[in-house]
């Protein structure tokens, strides 16, 4: 129980909380073919819920989680909830166009292929394809 | 948020602009907002806050709200938690916040972390119970940007990095989110929620709208906050640095306290004391001296022994007390007594004898030994300083003795002030305590000797020892008490008199002793010497004796002094040689004669040397004076072939050389006069005067009638009479002007076998001063114009 109260008394995590929480995110390189592969803790988000973009060398992923239930009497709240975002320096340039995304037991893990040659540097929504 | 379901999170060109779309819902949300009422707390928009609930309408509040995922307003209060039931109990400007964690504690309150999203204003109350339920608007930041603003947002960029690095409650990593920020006004915010600022100054960042008046705001803030803090570092490290030190020394007391107990010394400092002040009560003191004394001593009382001016006040307590301020011994002024003292330790010596018992007589009729101060001066060997320890005897004082030769520091004589380390009374008053008495005998040697230099003139200071006028009331600087030296009795001795400086000789009354004759020295062996060297070698009671003819050689052949050292050396050389014989069992009694002493010191160093070097023409033997009392020297003149021309050598200087000079031109100018010369013979010749011994320097004018008379027999070829001695000073017109040192000069002669001493004849008072014996066996010659010194000396030329 003090452990919960020190935790919630400590101080935010991320100072800057625009945008809601934060969820924790991986990044991998693989090597053939060369991609770089991110993955992110989502549990219990709706795929539906979630956008993905590649800007400025950022991977973003941004969008909110509901809650279990509403409209029941709350006796603890822990699990984050409501909007997210994430923001993740990418080391290279991906070629975000033929990038593709996965939900697979609340990861959503994202492959970007490394880019071979100069990528404009634009805007790119990534959809996703929901795992079976 | 439940508001922000709906809206999918569009990522836009400019990704860090996270500002929520403002929808319709969002508006209908705003109209029926639940407020919660924050005590002593500002929560700022896009922060996340802990919050403590306790009072059951927040409680309420809360449940309601998570239950039906809604947002709530908070909103600073004015009034405590509970009682905030009207639109004046609150500030109008908030935050929206949706509850992200909830914990509820078993004492029936909760802890929530909320989340505040953006600023609202409250515009009219729509419930108050069972808690306050509002209709708010947004109020968004409104932002004119330009220079201003940017300038601003830097100076509280750099004010906010500074402080993040003093206050020890804000993270490091707010640099990165600092970094991150780059609009002004989630910059104010952040700074804003991280900050620990009072509710009502956080109240008014949050409800200031304009950027540009909150940046202003926070700058006013953020430098307060720095220099409050950099006061308070001051403070603390003073506060800190104090306590540390009066600890520390506390700390050392104790230990020190404890030690001592352990080692049964504790009481020993307050024990030194009481023993100092019995001590001080005991001697009697001037009251000046008593005074201070008393003063020292409580000083004492109050310091530490560890303290090191605890230790030079003792020392100094124990000079005060050592010091023989008013004990003096009796003096014995019995004049029959004093003679015999004084013929029984020194032969001869007369008129010092009678200096001093006129001295004791004067003393005896006015009842005081004041004021006197006597200077013996003369060679080495004479016997002054023993003359001082004979003068105590007599007295019956105790003597004391220092030597000032070669001392060129005032100090040395007047001692250092108290506050340097390791400072010490002079010599003078370390002798007096030494002495013990206020009266004794003081000698100082060598006064003659004393240097001087930056560091001070100690004769300056001698000044003020020997001054009668001054010295009952003598100042050491250690002492920095008045120290009567009336009572003493000074005896000073000295080689020279010319080194003393004139002030200093001034104040002192001189007595000469000019060493002694070959009758006295003779007197002084076989009454001192011999049985003093009898008694050192073991061969008392008739193992040696001597004749006299033996001493006479001792002193004429092995030596040459005024004094009777080296005689007393030759004497224990002899004595030596005897001994070792008896040692072997050769002989058991030795009666020394002349051959005896001659095999036994070897080969004699000194010769009757006039004889045996005047015997050509331009030879003459002058006589010298010395430090070490008289001495003949000789005057060599050699002519050659030239042109008129003069060369003085031997280490002379320039009054001797200007005396040759002056010698010659009398000689040229009234050789023909006299009919000794042919004039025009100096016109051919070269004159070459030569003093030896070469590498002794000597210079004076007494040698003018020797080197006239030594020209004079070069030129016309007549030897100057063998054991013919003279001295005078010549002038140009031929005068013969009176030198000093007229005693030592013709024992000196009378050492070296001269037989006749020529001398100016207003020099004929001094001969009163030579004793009879000397008298006896020399013939003198009284000159008053270098023509009859010449006429004199030169021997008649062979018809």
């Amino acid at each position: 129980m003090n452990d919960l109260y020190s935790h919630l008394w400590q101080l935010p995590r991320s100072i800057d909380s625009r945008g809601g929480f934060r969820p924790a995110v991986d990044l991998y390189r693989r090597e053939d073919p060369p991609a770089l592969i991110a993955v992110a803790e989502l549990p219990g988000v709706d795929p539906a819920d979630v956008e993905i973009a590649v800007a400025d060398g950022r991977l973003v992923i941004a969008g909110h989680r509901r809650r279990y239930a509403a409209g029941q009497r709350v006796l603890q709240l822990e699990i984050e909830h409501g909007e997210f975002r994430a923001e993740v320096e990418l080391p290279e340039d991906v070629d975000a166009s033929s990038a593709a995304a996965q939900f697979d037991r609340g990861l959503l893990t994202i492959a970007l292929p490394v880019a071979q040659r100069a990528v404009l540097r634009r805007t790119v929504t990534i959809t996703m394809t929901r795992s079976s | 948020m439940s508001e922000a379901e709906a809206a999918p999170v569009a990522v836009a060109e400019d990704a860090t602009t996270g500002a929520p779309p403002a929808t319709l819902d969002r508006a209908k949300a705003l109209s029926g907002l639940a407020i919660l009422p924050l005590r002593d707390t500002v929560v700022f928009p896009d922060s996340l806050a802990p919050l403590a609930i306790g009072q059951p309408r927040s409680i309420k509040l809360v449940d309601d709200a998570v239950e039906g995922d809604q947002s709530i307003a908070l909103v600073a209060g004015k009034v405590a938690e509970g009682e905030a039931t009207t639109a004046a109990d609150v500030y109008d400007v908030g935050v929206v916040a949706s509850i992200q964690k909830l914990v509820r504690v078993p004492d029936g309150t909760m802890r929530v972390l909320v989340q505040a999203s953006e600023r609202i204003k409250l515009e009219e109350l729509v419930r108050t119970d069972p808690y306050l339920v509002g209709r708010f608007e947004p109020a968004p930041d409104v932002n004119v940007g330009g220079d201003e603003v940017e300038a601003l947002v830097r100076s509280v960029e750099a004010l906010f990095t500074k402080i993040i690095g003093l206050l020890p409650y804000l993270p490091d990593e707010l640099r990165v989110a600092l970094a991150s920020i780059d609009e002004p006004g989630s910059l104010a915010n952040m700074i804003g929620a991280t900050l620990r600022l009072a509710a009502e100054e956080r109240q008014e960042l949050l409800a200031e709208v304009d950027v540009e008046a909150r940046l202003r705001k926070l700058t006013v803030v953020l430098s307060r906050e720095l220099e409050m803090f950099e006061l308070g570092s001051k403070i603390q490290a003073e506060v800190q640095e104090s306590m540390e030190s009066s600890q520390r020394e506390y700390f050392l007391r104790q230990q020190l306290k404890a030690i001592q107990e352990e080692l049964g010394e504790g009481d020993e400092q307050q024990a030194e004391a009481a023993e100092l002040r019995a001590r001080l009560e005991e001697v009697e003191l001037p009251e000046q001296a008593a005074k201070q004394a008393r003063r020292e001593l409580d000083r004492l009382a109050t310091l530490p022994a560890a303290s090191p001016e605890y230790g030079v006040i003792r020392t100094y307590l124990e000079w005060i007390i050592e010091l023989p301020w008013s004990t003096t011994t009796e003096d014995n002024l019995d004049l029959h007594h004093a003679q015999e003292v004084l013929d029984d330790d020194h032969y001869d010596l007369e008129k010092v004898k009678e200096r001093i018992i006129e001295f004791l007589a004067v003393s005896k009729l006015t009842g005081s030994v004041a004021g006197q101060i006597l200077c013996l001066v003369g060679p080495p060997g004479v016997g002054k300083t023993s003359l001082g320890q004979s003068v105590a005897r007599a007295l019956g004082r105790e003597f004391i003795r220092i030597s000032v030769g070669g001392v060129r520091d005032e100090a040395e004589i007047r001692g250092h002030r108290r506050t340097y380390v390791g400072a010490l009374p002079g010599t003078v008053i370390r002798a007096l305590r030494d002495a013990g008495s206020a009266n004794p005998v003081f000698m100082i040697d060598e006064i003659d000797k004393m240097g001087s230099d930056f560091r001070g003139d100690p004769s300056s200071a001698m000044l003020e020892v020997l001054d009668p006028a001054q010295h009952s009331t003598y100042r050491d600087h250690y002492l920095d008490l008045p120290f009567d030296l009336s009572r003493v009795l000074f005896i000073c001795t000295a080689n020279q008199l010319d080194p003393i400086p004139g002030p200093l000789r001034d104040r002192m009354e001189m007595i000469q002793l000019a060493g002694y004759t070959e009758d006295e020295k003779l007197g002084i062996a076989k009454r001192y010497l011999v049985p003093r060297q009898l008694e050192a070698h073991g061969l008392e009671a008739g193992g040696l004796s001597f004749t006299d003819k033996a001493i006479r050689t001792t002193i004429r052949d092995y030596t040459r002094e005024a004094g009777v050292r080296n005689l007393e050396r030759q004497l224990a050389a002899v004595a030596r040689k005897v001994a070792r014989s008896v040692a072997e069992g050769k002989k058991d009694r030795v009666r020394a004669g002349e051959a005896f002493v001659r095999d036994a010191l070897g080969r004699a160093p000194f010769r009757s040397e006039p004889r045996k070097r005047a015997n050509v023409p331009g030879v003459a033997t002058g006589l010298a004076w010395t430090p070490v009392g008289g001495d003949v020297l000789f005057v060599e003149a050699t002519a050659m072939p030239g042109r008129g021309r003069l060369t003085v050598t031997g280490q002379v200087g320039d009054v001797m050389r200007e005396s040759a000079q002056a010698a010659v031109s009398w000689a040229r100018s009234r050789g023909a006069e006299l009919g000794l010369v042919d004039p025009e013979w100096f016109e051919e010749q070269d004159i070459h005067i030569h003093v030896p011994a070469g590498a002794v320097p000597k210079d004076g004018p007494s040698a003018g009638i020797t080197m006239a008379a030594a020209v004079a027999s070069l030129a016309s070829k007549r030897k100057v009479e063998r054991d013919t001695a003279m001295t005078g000073e010549l002038t140009l017109t031929g005068l013969v002007l009176p030198v000093g040192g007229i005693k030592e000069k013709v024992l000196a002669a009378q050492r070296a076998g001269v037989k006749r001493v020529v001398l100016p004849s207003e020099n004929q008072g001094d001969l009163d001063d030579l004793p009879d014996d000397v008298r006896a066996s020399l013939s003198f010659v009284l000159v008053e114009r270098v023509g009859e010194a010449v006429d004199a000396v030169l021997t008649r030329p062979r018809r």
